[in-house]
C-alpha cells in the first residue's frame, strides 16, 4: 500500500493567481527544493486517494507528484514491503 | 433543428466517492451507511461488490452484514460528496452553461451549441467521461440523446463508465422494448395504472390511444405519451438559474421510543444540529420546515410551518420544529421516527424582510455560537461539541442514525 503523506510546502502565487510550489520538508525533515515543475493538471490520486491540482515536480534528478487539494499538499509514499 | 442533451449520472455517487477518497477499499465490498454503532442506520449507497452480494440501498446495516459478512460500512461525508458533486460540475460548464442538476449527482447538459468545436454528443460524453475518471477518480454513465426524458434513460442502460447513444432515427428500436416504467415520471404508482391498461413497455405507451390515456390518468397520461415519442420539449435549465437544493432533511429513528413532548425537543434539536453547516456550504437559508413523525405502529404525519424569517441557525430551526411537534401532535402513541427538514431554501444573500417582533439581536448571538461550534468541530471533529442537552441520552445513538437519505432523494430538485 502506498500512503499519503501530507507536506509543509513553500509556495508562489502569482497575481493572476497561478500557484507553484517550490520546495517541501519531507518525512526525514529534510527541505527539498522543487528544480523544476514538469506538468499540472487537475487529477485524483490512483494510489493514495484524492485529487486536485497535480504537479509533476523534478527533485534532485527524480520526478515525483505533488498534489493540492483545497488548502493542503500531499505527496504519495510508496510502500514496497507490504 | 434538434437539440443534443446529455445526462451524466455519476456511479454509486457516495460509495464511489468514499472508494476514490481511500482506495484499500476499491476491492473490497463497501456501504455507505446513516449510522455504524446503530443498528437502525441504514445503507444510502453501496459499491458492485457489495451490490453483487445482494446489498441494496435502504438495507438495514443489519441486513447488509447478514448479506455480506466482510462488507466495509462508510459513515457518510456530505460536505465531500457536495465538493465532488460541484467539481464535476465545474468540468461540465467548460463545455456548455446550459448545465440543470438532478440531485447531487447528475446533470443535464445541452451540447447543441457545441457540437462544431468539441464534437458530436458522442464525443463530448466520452471527453467528459474521461475527464471525471482522471480528475476525480469516479466513473459517469452518460445518456446522449435529442431530449431530457431519454437523455436520462441513455445514462440508466449501460453503467458504470459508459455512454449510451438514443438518436432520433433510431429510438424506436433502442427503447420501445424497456419496460414503461424506465421513463423518467412513471413511479411505481403510475407504472400499475399502465400495466392495468395493458401498458408494459415505452413502446406500448407511446401507441396508446389519447382518449384511454386522459381518461385514466388525465393530462400526466397524455405528457407521458409524448415522452415515450421522443416529444418532450422541456429545456435544461441553466445552472445559474436553478437552485439545487430544494431541501435538506435529517431523521433518526430512535432506540427506544419516544414518550414525552421534553425528549422530542432533545431529539429535534440533536436532528437540527447539522443544518447550520449545510445550509451554509450551499450558501442557503430556509424560509420553512417539514416535519415527519412516525410513531411506533408507523403510523405517519407530516406538517410544514414557515420560519419567521429565512434563517441557517440550527437553534431557530429547532425551535420551530419543536414548537410544531408540540402543537401537534397528541401522543396517540409514543414516537419511532421524526425527520425534519428544512424546505424553501434561498440564497443567503436573497433580501427578505424581518418582522417587527423577531429578536434579531437574538438570531445574530445565535449565529455566532452556531459558527464557533463548527469552528471546534472542524479542528477537532464532529463529537467535539454539544449542547449541554444531548449528554446522557440512553436512547440516541451516538452517530446520529441517518442524516441522509440516498442519492437523489435527500436532496429535492
Ligand atoms: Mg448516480
Amino acid at each position: 500500500m502506498s500512503q499519503k503523506i501530507y507536506v509543509r510546502v513553500n509556495a508562489s502565487f502569482s497575481p493572476e493567481g497561478v500557484v507553484l510550489p517550490r520546495s517541501f520538508i519531507w518525512t526525514d525533515g529534510h527541505q527539498y527544493k522543487i528544480d523544476r515543475i514538469l506538468d499540472a493538471r487537475m487529477a485524483a490520486s490512483k494510489r493514495v486517494g484524492g485529487c486536485g491540482m497535480r504537479y509533476t515536480i523534478s527533485v534532485g534528478g527524480k520526478d515525483s507528484y505533488i498534489f493540492r487539494e483545497d488548502d493542503r499538499w500531499f505527496m504519495e509514499l510508496k510502500e514496497t514491503s507490504c | 433543428m434538434l437539440r443534443t442533451i446529455l445526462h451524466c449520472d455519476m456511479n454509486n455517487f457516495f460509495a464511489s466517492v468514499e472508494c476514490t477518497r481511500n482506495p484499500s477499499l476499491k476491492e473490497k465490498p463497501v456501504a455507505v451507511c446513516g449510522s455504524v454503532e446503530d443498528r437502525h442506520g441504514i445503507v444510502l449507497a453501496k459499491n458492485y461488490i457489495a451490490k453483487a452480494y445482494g446489498v441494496k440501498t435502504g438495507d438495514t446495516v443489519w441486513q447488509a452484514k447478514m448479506k455480506c459478512p466482510d462488507i466495509v460500512i462508510a459513515d457518510p461525508h456530505y460536505e465531500l460528496y457536495m465538493k465532488y458533486s460541484k467539481m464535476a460540475r465545474n468540468i461540465y460548464s467548460e463545455y456548455t452553461d446550459k448545465i440543470e442538476p438532478f440531485g447531487i449527482d447528475e446533470c443535464w447538459l445541452d451540447v447543441t451549441s457545441c457540437r462544431d468545436t468539441d464534437g458530436d454528443g458522442k464525443t463530448i460524453a466520452d471527453i467528459l467521461r474521461e475527464r471525471i475518471k482522471y480528475e476525480l477518480g469516479l466513473t459517469i454513465s452518460v445518456g446522449v440523446s435529442f431530449n431530457k426524458i431519454f437523455a436520462k434513460l441513455g445514462s440508466d442502460m449501460k453503467k458504470p463508465d459508459a455512454v449510451t447513444v438514443i438518436p432520433s432515427d433510431s429510438f424506436k428500436e433502442k427503447i420501445w422494448n424497456l419496460p414503461a416504467d424506465s421513463l423518467l415520471g412513471v413511479g411505481r404508482r403510475t407504472s400499475n395504472t399502465l400495466k392495468c391498461l395493458g401498458i408494459d413497455t415505452i413502446g406500448q405507451l407511446a401507441k396508446c390511444p389519447d382518449e384511454v390515456l386522459k381518461r385514466k390518468m388525465g393530462i400526466v397520461g397524455t405528457r407521458l405519451k409524448m415522452y415515450a415519442n421522443g416529444l418532450d420539449t422541456s429545456e435544461v435549465t441553466r445552472s445559474d438559474y436553478v437552485y439545487p437544493v430544494k431541501s435538506i432533511g435529517c431523521g433518526l429513528t430512535f432506540r427506544e421510543d419516544i414518550k414525552n413532548n421534553r425528549d422530542a425537543a432533545v431529539a429535534i434539536s440533536k436532528l437540527c444540529e447539522d443544518f447550520g453547516s449545510r445550509l451554509r456550504s450551499l450558501k442557503k437559508s430556509a424560509k420553512g420546515i417539514s416535519l415527519f413523525v412516525r410513531d411506533n405502529d408507523l403510523n405517519w404525519k407530516e406538517w410544514q410551518t414557515s420560519l419567521p424569517y429565512p434563517t441557517s441557525v440550527p437553534k431557530t430551526i429547532a425551535d420551530e420544529a419543536t414548537k410544531l411537534f408540540i402543537s401537534k401532535y397528541k401522543w396517540e402513541k409514543p414516537v419511532r421516527t421524526i425527520t425534519v427538514r428544512v424546505i424553501r431554501l434561498i440564497s443567503e444573500d436573497e433580501p427578505f424582510q424581518i418582522g417587527l417582533f423577531d429578536d434579531v439581536q437574538n438570531e445574530i448571538k445565535n449565529e455566532k455560537l452556531d459558527s464557533a461550534m463548527e469552528v471546534l468541530k472542524n479542528r477537532f471533529g464532529e463529537r467535539i461539541i454539544h449542547p449541554a442537552s444531548f449528554m446522557n441520552m440512553g436512547y440516541m445513538p451516538e452517530g446520529m442514525a441517518f442524516s441522509a437519505l440516498p442519492a437523489g432523494g435527500n436532496q429535492h430538485v
